[in-house]
Parts: structure tokens; sequence; C-alpha cells
């Protein structure tokens, strides 16, 4: 009889050019989810420190109208005067409540429409299924300008400035019925898989059923759902100026700053620009943890 | 009181209404202690009879009886309803992705037993070393389990609320060739030392040969034949069991008898 011996599988070279950052961030998602969590980091702590620490309160008028980017005023001024640094981190907080807010209200009431969908009568599924089609097939801005027009005498509620709690209810109203949809659809197949049949079998309540091995599982794809939704909730809001709607002035948010600025656009880009990619890198940096959030949802159904 | 366990008379099970039947004249009965092979190849019905011996198909005629008692009639929480229990073909997706190998069988003796957190976990370590599985291996979720070892979880939950009757739908299907036999032997274990009555519905004559005393061949949604397992294999009466038997590497049926 002959042996034959393998030989050892040699370690594959790294290549020069695979930087470590290049796999930290592109290539590894819990990488870009570092990443991620460090920019959204930053400009939480930005918008909580500078309010606090400037020597310019957002409505001051703290130098000359339109003046550029200095050390005195990093992000320059605005058409009065007012420095658009403060006022682009103070808004931050403004744009952050109101998008928790409507994060958490929507994902909430959603997911516990899409749940009871999912779990009750086919009676019961086809009455909230119809609402929530009637909900997404309506034309949402409308509905946001109309909700926010009846609760527009509407003053300062806690942290929030006068008109950021009617908009926050306006998105509400049109958000859930996403995540309903998205979390009915989940639970649904989720019902049919072995785990959920022999947990019936069991004689285990629906309750149980629901809150032991429904929701757990459908956490990480309403998770990464609510990190896209704070995405577009962001925007959403910022566009609400543009209508009407929103947060009332004097009081700063990146949606009325960035519109400010579009009368001098061609002459003082820092009004609009210097939001705009505050706006930008917090859109990125909820892309990163959102993508790597739904790679981990891919990886758990592999 | 009659040892008779689950009685099946007559059945006749459809997904849909209006739909054909997926099996039909279905007659059997299981005893304490008994074991049963159902065996046929895939779509012949042998898994909807499964089904409706566990409960979640209801008969559209004829009835499923357990302990003398309609399926339909046994609540939630009616204590006949720990008479049966399933053991699933896909020990992955049968498992919730979320909890422990000790949380899944702790949860069934908390729900059925009224334990607390502590003593049921106690219990719940207790049946996993009955199935073969202890130390650190029990606190892991199912993806770091093995197939092997996820089937075992899946049998502890099913023994954790004390069945009398055990329905295994193709519990080795999943596994690899070196498993299966472990888990196999470990089926065998437990109906010795608990008494369990065994119900393995299988496409695999060996399996149902090396577990089950007798056995029923199933084909296109009825029974073609049925009794002792070692007869059923040794002389076959219908057509569609000497294919069967023919399939099994190394082994084929006599020819009829002229």
């Amino acid at each position: 009889m002959t042996t034959t011996t393998l030989a050892p599988t040699p370690a594959p070279r790294r290549h020069w050019l695979r930087l470590p950052h290049w796999r930290f961030a592109g290539r590894h998602p819990n990488g870009a989810l570092a990443l991620g969590l460090g920019l959204l980091g930053l400009i939480v702590l930005l918008t909580i420190v500078v309010p606090m620490l400037s020597p310019h309160s957002a409505t001051d008028i703290a130098g000359t109208p339109l003046s550029p980017p200095s050390l005195a005023h990093p992000f320059g001024t605005d058409t009065v005067g007012r420095d658009v640094f403060v006022r682009t981190w103070l808004g931050g907080r403004n744009d952050l409540l109101m998008v928790i807010l409507v994060v958490l209200a929507s994902s909430t009431i959603g997911t516990l429409v899409g749940v009871v969908a999912a779990m009750g009568s086919p009676l019961t599924d086809s009455v909230l299924m119809r609402l929530t089609d009637a909900i997404i097939s309506f034309p949402g801005m409308i509905i946001v300008m109309a909700i926010a027009l009846v609760f527009s005498d509407m003053g300062e509620v806690g942290p929030f400035p006068r008109g950021a709690l009617p908009a926050v209810i306006a998105i509400v109203v049109i958000n859930w019925a996403s995540y309903t949809r998205l979390v009915r659809g989940e639970a649904l197949s989720m019902r049919s898989r072995d785990f959920v049949t022999a947990a019936t079998l069991l004689g285990y309540s629906k309750s149980r059923i629901v809150t032991r091995h429904l929701l757990p599982n459908l956490a990480t794809t309403v998770v990464a759902y609510m990190v896209v939704d704070a995405i577009v909730a962001v925007v959403t809001i910022a566009g609400m100026p543009f209508i009407g709607a929103g947060i009332q002035p004097p009081a700063p948010e990146w949606g009325s700053l960035m519109l400010a600025g579009t009368t001098v656009l061609y002459t003082a880009w820092w009004v609009t620009v210097m939001p705009g990619l505050v706006v930008t890198v917090y859109g990125i940096a909820l892309s990163l943890i959102a993508d790597s959030l739904l790679a981990q949802v891919d990886g758990g159904a592999r | 009181m009659s040892d008779l366990l689950l009685e099946v008379t007559d059945a006749e099970f459809r997904y849909a209404k209006g739909a054909p039947p997926a099996a039909h004249h279905i007659t059997l009965a299981v005893r304490a202690g008994d074991s049963l092979g159902i065996v046929g190849e895939s779509g012949s019905g042998k898994t909807t009879i499964g089904r409706g011996l566990v409960g979640s198909l209801h008969p559209s005629a004829g009835a499923v009886l357990v302990q003398g008692r309609p399926w339909k009639s046994i609540r939630r929480r009616d204590p006949v309803r720990r008479v049966v229990q399933m053991v699933f073909q896909d020990p992955y997706a049968s498992l919730n992705p979320m909890l422990s190998a000790v949380g899944t069988v702790a949860e069934v003796v908390r729900v059925w037993d009224g334990l607390a957190a502590r003593p049921a976990v106690a219990r719940a370590e207790e049946i996993l070393a009955e199935v073969g599985l202890t130390g650190e291996v029990i606190t892991r979720r199912p993806a770091g389990l093995s197939g092997g070892q996820r089937q075992r979880v899946g049998i502890a939950r099913a023994l954790a609320c004390g069945p009398q009757v055990l329905v295994a739908d193709e519990p080795t299907s999943a596994l690899d060739v070196s498993v299966q036999a472990n888990v196999l032997n470990l089926l065998l274990d437990l109906r010795e030392s608990r008494g369990l009555a065994l119900v393995l519905i299988s496409h695999d004559l060996s399996v149902v040969d090396y577990l089950t005393e007798r056995a029923m061949v199933m084909y296109r949604g009825e029974v073609v034949e049925s009794g002792p397992t070692g007869s059923l294999l040794s002389d076959p009466q219908h057509p569609y069991t000497r294919e069967l038997i023919d399939s099994i590497p190394g082994r084929s049926a006599l020819p009829p008898a002229a």
C-alpha cells in the first residue's frame, strides 16, 4: 500500500495594496458598522456640544452678513450675520430629536399592526392591510401639509421648537404603514417555519409566540429598516420648510438652513452647502450602519 | 383505561377546501410502546399523515383521536396535548434562532410544569443530558450547533413536556450519514428508556426497518400495504413496496410467488 502525503496549503500572500483601512471600511461588515457608528456618534456629539460651548447663540447676530468660512465662523455667516456653524449643529439637534421620535413611533405602531395582521384572523388581516394600502397609496405630502396645518397652533413642547411636533405627527401618520407591510410579510413567512409550528404544537399562547419567537427574530430586520428610515425621515423633515411646514423660524433646522441659502447660493455657497454636507455625512453614516445590519440579516437567513 | 394513544379512522386530509386529498382512507392505531413506520416517496402523503397525527392538520373526513378525543376538542393547555409531540425534518428550521439549546427546552418546562426560571433550566439540563448534550454546548444558539446537535435539541424539546408518542418526520434526512446513526440510536434508546411510542415517517426503508416493528407503505395518498416491518420487507405484496425494497443498495425483493 502506498501512502500519499498532502503538501500543506501555503498561506495566501497579502497584497501590499490591501491596506488595513480598506478592509476595515469596505470589506468587513463590522468595520463599516464601526465607521458608521463613529460618524453618527460624532454628529450627535457635535449637536450637543457646539450649541453649549459656542460663544454665539443660534439667533445672535455674530458677524457681518454672508461672511465666508473663517476660524471665528467655521461655516461662515448667513444673510443676517448669524453663525451658520452653531445654527447647523443646533438645527441638527432639532432634526435628530424629530427623527428619533418619528422612527420610534412609526416602528412601534407599524410593528404592532403588522404582527396583529399576520397573526390575527383573515378578516383582521384584510381590514388592517386595506387601511395600510390606503395610507401608502395616498399622496404623503398632502397628508403632511394637512396635519401640519391642523396642529399649526401647537407651540414649543419640551425640547421641541414650534412646528416640530405637528411635523412629527404628520410623518408618523403616513410612515407607520411601511413598517406594517414589512413586518406582516416577514411574520407571515416566519409563521410557516417549523419553529413556530413547534411552538404551536407545544401549546404556547399567541402572545408568547409573538413576544418570544416572532419579535426577536424580526428585530434585526426592523432595526435595519429603522436606520434606513432615519435617512428618509431627515430628508422629509428637511423638505418640510419648502412647503411651509415643519420647525418655524427663527429656530434652526437643516432644511430651513439650506432653504435660506438658496437665494444667495452663487455668492455665499456656504450657507447652503455646509449644512448640506453635514446632512450628507449623516446619510452616509446611517447607510453604512444599515448595510451592515442588512448583511447580518442576509447572513442569518443563509 | 385503554392503552390506545392515537387512533386514525378512515381519515382524509386536504390542504384546502375543494383541493384533491393529500391522503385518504387512512386507518391506524398507536398503543403505548408501539413503533410504527410510515414509508413512501416524496408526495405520497406521509408527512400529511404526520401533521394530522400531531393535530396541525385536521381531517376533512374520518377522525384522528388522541386518547379517544378528537384534536379539535383539545385546547391549547389541555394536558392531552402533551401526549403527542413531533420531531421535525429540518433541525435548523425547527429551532428558534434566537434561543439557546437550554433556553428552548427550559421554555417548554416553564410552560407545562409551571417552574420558575432556575428550576426550569436545571430540568432542561437534565433532559438535554438525556439526549447526549452537556456542558457549554447547551448555551449555544442553533447557529453554533452541528446538525446532529440541533436535532438532539429538537428531540429534547419534544421530550420536555413528557409525551407518550413521538412523531418523527424524516428525523435524519437532513443530517450527514455519519450523524444519522447516532440520532437513530438515540430514538431507539429513548423508546426503551421512556417506553415511548414512535411513529417514524421516512422515505428510507432501511431506517424504518431498524427502528420500527410495524410499517405502512404510502403511495399517492393511500396506504398500499401494512404489517410487521420484517414480513413487509421479506415478503412484499404490493409492486410499489417491492420497488422501494429494490431501491435499498444491496438488497432486493424476491419476485412475487407465481
